[in-house]
């Protein structure tokens, strides 16, 4: 569903008082699921009661400086919600409110929770304080607990289709119609371009993340600056790999005569090119490997080693 | 009071209110009659199906003011602060958040004092699997001698993380995953309490959705109710929870049986958009290809199979287009799938990809299919063979001689090839030589013993070497005996006294199997093995000097002459990438999805 027929739903909830003490909102979790949150947390602390966005209360919901609000997000380099970070929660969550009205408590990349920080919080999500309401924002509701998920209501917020920033498309458009072209040498050379295009995305990651540290004025010690970047590159990185799988998939829709299901009719050209070459079974492998890399890059294999073998299995 | 979600409203207060776990409350119930209670309990079972309730109902039977009572007033203050987890008696502890092994010494410290007010001090352990091991061997002394007024109650949904010496000192209570007509009967009971109108097809969706959890079932009413109101069809229970309807189902399987690769990409891209939950329909689509098998399998389809009678219908028309290994192959597949799915980059091209691999195993045909087929053929004469020389079978037959399918043959196909390798391959052999012969039509004359002898010597390194690639352990024994004699049916084999152990190598089994498999092929016949002792170790003491005096090779580069001969065979084609352009080859691959590994004379 998107984003506005999910607030709908939950203004409904709220509305006829029937609102779950815990939602997962399943989506890109500061895209559209961070939206939702924030326009339904709105609706909760607006000083008109109809999420003016202009008030105060609004205004501070937007900044993440509400004071019953609480957003927990990794903190660690390890991109890990540590166990500490669930007790003050806990703290937090059952003291009484500092306005007297509701208190919320957002969990982003709740995916990331730890083992021990998942099963700290079972607990006071199956019978939190009243007038409390936890978001559990997630790409990847399967990879929480079941015991978590049996105690959420769930939305799910589309959204697969990647959007990168135009010049980081440009250059790995131009990588992916370069593939099956000269050889080995070729591979070898995509392989390159795209270390440094990555590379390139992370200085910018970096800059970026270090300008909103300096606007929003913390302090921010390194550490949660660190876990900031590594979680954004990662994002980034993610919705790369996710594009070049989407392209491959669509050399496989043209092959099965979909024509009309491919993706990124932008490049359909340099796709068609592609398709004429391999064959249906060549196709499926393809995607096969990309998955296999996208596994090999969660789990820090060296990205220019992953990138050559890429792209010469692709050859 | 503010509003609570139905799963925590109607957490059962009794032992009866309990849903289906009649064989854990009745032992409870009697253990509580007969006075016969142990000091700790363990409750195991998923998620939301009652473990918490239990342990919060069996603490009220026993501090009840009227108690020990299987059936707790409810009334009375001790139930009540039970009820409201203020007891001091009661202490429900949250295992995951109170994990180290300090928590437990204090725990402990406070063990020995009495209850205030009931009469015992009773310790509820939730998510217990999460005490570290120290914290778990701190409490052991305690456990396994408490003071008589102490119980322990422990919950968990992950036994196999506790430790043996604290699971032996507990009653082990394993709860049970619910069935779904009880759940529906309970969810019924609540929507009646809620006012709510669902009609029953709508609860069966909710039910199944839950997987056996009570507590899913009633936050998915409860999320139902909020977002849908007081009136609730199948439909909004299949659009919320992502849940594909019967007749989509049924329109996918079809595409699938009968290899509808574009009907499928865009069936799914329709599923995809309207917000399914593309995970679940793996599983269904699993579920549905079960009920398949049952129906391409049992006889009388009865009451126990799970299977509604309009789906059963729609089944056994859809059985006519399969048979049970070509779907076995297709719930591999899927469940394969299901396993990715969890951490897949983009679930929908998994999906797709998944399903084509599915369209394609079930149109390929199998080993097994052709070797029927190529009996038929047998059966019905060699003329009728060479009629249907043209066909899409016999130009198989023809393309596996050249190469060998158990090495060729890919992912799908190949699988079964592969398990099966010693088993199918043996039967396929004289088949495909002697139906060769029947395609070729020129009878093989029946040449001299000494001449297949004396071939047979002459390429008994590669023999031996080629079995060794089938059968590992075989090769190398086989390099120091000898063919002493070729009959029409059997080869018979002379082994060294001083191997005398190595005989029975060959006695039976894979071994066996592989030496005959090889043998066939080097004499384009099935022949039998039969192996003897002989004096033959001058002759391969001999054999060998001579060898290494010719080529100049110690015997470590036998391999190395195997290839050169190979070499010699085949000069025309030598890589791999000359072999794909044959146009028999392209076939055979296509047909199994399959690749070439390895290239052999």
């Amino acid at each position: 569903m998107n984003i506005t027929a999910a607030y709908e739903l939950l203004k409904n909830a709220f509305a006829s008082g029937r609102a779950a003490h815990a939602y997962i909102l399943a989506g890109p979790p500061r895209g559209s699921c961070q939206a939702v949150t924030e326009k339904v947390l709105q609706l909760l602390f607006c000083e008109s009661g109809e999420a003016c966005g202009e008030c105060r209360g609004c205004q501070r919901v937007v900044e993440h400086s509400h004071s019953d609000v609480l957003w927990v997000e990794p903190e660690k380099k390890s991109r890990i919600i540590s166990i500490d970070q669930v007790r003050n929660l806990q703290t937090r969550v059952f003291q009484t409110s500092f306005e007297g009205g509701w208190r919320s408590c957002v969990i982003v990349a709740a995916d990331r929770l730890g083992q021990e920080a998942a099963n700290a919080f079972l607990k006071t999500l199956e019978e939190p304080p009243e007038r409390c309401v936890f978001f559990l924002l997630t790409d990847s509701p399967q990879s929480l607990l079941p015991t978590i998920l049996s105690r959420c209501q769930h939305l799910r917020l589309g959204g697969e289709k990647e959007e990168l920033p135009d010049d980081v498309e440009a250059r790995l458009v131009e990588i992916l119609s370069m593939t099956g072209e000269n050889g080995s040498l070729g591979a070898l050379g995509q392989a390159d371009a795209m270390k440094a295009l990555l590379k390139d995305i992370k200085t910018a990651v970096e800059e970026g993340e270090a300008e909103l540290a300096e606007e929003e004025a913390t302090a921010h010690e390194k550490d949660v600056l660190d876990a900031r970047v590594g979680a954004r590159f990662r994002e980034v990185r993610t919705s790369l790999v996710r594009f070049v799988m989407l392209w491959f998939r669509d050399v496989l829709m043209l092959l099965c005569d979909a024509d009309a299901l491919v993706y990124n009719t932008r490049h359909i050209e340099a796709i068609r090119k592609r398709a004429a070459a391999v064959s249906l079974s060549q196709a499926m492998k393809d995607l096969a490997m990309i998955e296999e890399m996208h596994r090999r890059l969660e789990r820090n294999v060296n990205d220019a080693v992953v990138f050559s073998l890429l792209f010469t299995s692709l050859e | 009071m503010a509003y609570q979600v139905l799963a925590r409203k109607w957490r059962p207060q009794q032992f009866d209110d309990v849903v289906g776990q009649a064989h854990v409350t009745e032992t409870l119930k009697n253990a509580l009659k007969n006075d016969r209670l142990a000091h700790a309990y363990l409750f195991v079972g998923p998620r939301g199906i009652g473990k918490t309730s239990i342990a919060r109902i069996f603490s009220k039977a026993l501090n009840c003011e009227k108690g020990p009572t299987t059936t707790p007033c409810d009334e009375c203050s001790s139930c009540g602060e039970i009820a409201a987890g203020t007891s001091l008696d009661v202490l429900e502890i949250d295992g995951a958040s109170n994990n180290g092994v300090d928590q437990v010494r204090d725990l402990r410290d406070t063990v020995k004092y009495a209850p205030t007010r009931g009469k015992f001090k009773i310790y509820i352990i939730d998510e217990v699997h999460m005490l570290s091991t120290a914290a778990f061997n701190a409490l052991l002394k305690t456990l396994e001698e408490p003071p008589p007024h102490v119980k322990f109650i422990f919950a968990t949904t992950e036994p196999e993380k506790i430790l043996p010496t604290i699971i032996s000192r507990c009653q082990r209570f394993d709860l049970r995953r619910i069935p779904v007509p009880q759940i529906v009967e309970r969810l019924e009971l609540v929507a009646k309490d809620e006012k709510v109108k669902i009609d029953d097809d709508a609860l069966l969706a909710v039910a199944r959705g839950s997987e056996g959890g009570l507590r899913d079932a009633e936050s998915a009413l409860d999320q139902l109710i909020s977002f849908k109101g007081k009136k609730i069809s199948e439909e909004d229970v299949l659009s919320v929870f992502g849940l594909v309807s019967r007749a989509l189902l049924e329109e996918l399987a079809e595409k699938i049986l009968t290899g509808d690769i574009e009907g499928i990409v865009m069936l799914i891209a329709r599923l995809d958009e309207s917000g399914k939950d593309l995970r679940r329909l793996v599983l269904e689509l699993m579920e549905y290809f079960r009920n398949l098998l049952i129906v391409l399998n049992v006889k009388e389809v009865s009451a126990g199979l799970d299977l509604a009678e309009a789906q059963v219908a729609a089944l056994t028309r859809q059985a006519e287009l399969t048979n049970t290994d070509r779907v076995l192959r297709l719930t591999r597949i899927l469940g394969e799938t299901v396993d990715g799915m969890r951490f897949a980059l983009s679930r929908r091209t998994l999906l797709e990809t998944a399903l084509i691999r599915c369209a394609r195993a079930a149109v390929v045909v199998s080993l097994e299919e052709i070797l029927a087929q190529i009996n038929e053929l047998r059966k019905s004469g060699g003329a009728a063979a060479g009629g249907s020389g043209g066909g899409p079978s016999s130009g198989t037959v023809k393309a596996s001689r050249r190469v060998p399918e158990k090495e060729t043959a890919g992912e799908d196909q190949g699988e079964m090839a592969l398990e099966k390798s010693a088993e199918t391959v043996t039967p396929v052999v004289p088949i495909v030589a002697e139906s060769r012969a029947e395609f070729e039509t020129k009878p093989r004359k029946t040449a001299g013993n000494a001449d297949e002898l004396a071939k047979l010597l002459k390429e008994w390194r590669e023999i031996c070497h080629r079995v060794g690639k089938i059968a590992v352990m075989a090769g190398s024994p086989l390099l120091d005996a000898r063919p002493i004699d070729v009959l029409e049916d059997r080869v018979v084999l002379g082994f060294d006294p001083e191997f005398e152990e190595d005989l029975g190598k060959f006695k039976s089994g894979r071994n066996r199997k592989a030496l005959e498999h090889v043998l066939a092929g080097s004499l384009g016949r099935g022949v039998a093995v039969e192996c003897k002792l002989a004096e033959i170790r001058a002759e391969v003491a001999e054999e060998q000097a001579v060898e290494a005096r010719e080529l100049d090779v110690s015997p470590s580069q036998d391999v190395a002459v195997a290839d050169q001969k190979r070499e010699d065979v085949s000069p025309a084609l030598k890589s791999m990438g000359e072999w794909l352009n044959v146009p028999e080859v392209e076939k055979v691959l296509e047909m199994f999805n399959g690749s070439i590994i390895d290239v052999r004379a």
